[in-house]
């Protein structure tokens, strides 16, 4: 039984995640930095110091913090897909 | 991905969303329900039943989440035989548990 890591990432819980916004296409995005709220099939919904932030996968990269020492890139097109449906998805190295 | 791996990564999902709804619950009951829904969802996509220790925080009619005190009502009975009733305060569903004669 592994936990989260850099191999499962595409297809585990993202919700709860520290986060930060490492580029965007929107500059003003750019190192936000929060907790991953909700999840959508195009967005994820970060709480960054209690606003929400709605921050668009496909115009992001996004660092998520998978352990305490441990920080994963992903480029946010490859999360594109529904937070129940990543579950299935094979994983394709994007970073 | 193998159909195990599928299965591990879907209950660690599905603990983690129990867990969040559990600590939002209180502030933000929506948010926790959200979470819920998803965790069930995860679960049917995985073709897995919800553990044991879940299931019964969940309305199997409505799919509410069910706190006790809050979004469910938990009453001792002792008519007929002993048991512990459990009644879904957003639809109405009651489930009673047997109470084993101790
Ligand atoms: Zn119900």
């Amino acid at each position: 039984m592994t936990g989260l890591n850099e191999r499962n990432i595409l297809t585990h819980e993202l919700i709860g995640l520290e986060v930060e916004v490492s580029n965007d296409t929107n500059p003003y995005n750019i190192n936000i930095r929060g907790t991953v709220i909700d999840e959508t099939r195009n967005t994820f919904l970060i709480n960054v110091n209690g606003k929400t932030k709605r921050i668009i996968k496909k115009d992001a990269i996004l660092r998520f913090k998978i352990s305490e020492d441990k920080i994963v890139e992903v480029d946010g097109r490859i999360l594109v897909s529904r937070p129940e449906d990543r579950i299935k998805k094979r994983i394709k190295r994007g970073w | 991905m193998s159909r195990k791996r599928v299965e591990e990564v879907a209950l660690q999902r599905i603990e983690r969303l129990f867990s969040l709804a559990e600590e939002v619950y209180r502030e933000r009951p929506a948010l926790a329900q959200r979470y819920v829904d998803l965790a069930r969802r995860i679960a049917m996509r995985a073709r897995l039943s919800l553990p044991r220790e879940f299931r019964r925080k969940v309305c199997r009619r409505c799919g509410a989440f069910l706190v006790p005190g809050n979004s469910s009502r938990i009453r001792v009975r002792q008519r007929r035989e002993p048991h512990v009733s459990i009644t879904c305060l957003r639809c109405g569903r009651v489930y009673r548990i047997p109470l084993g004669r101790g």
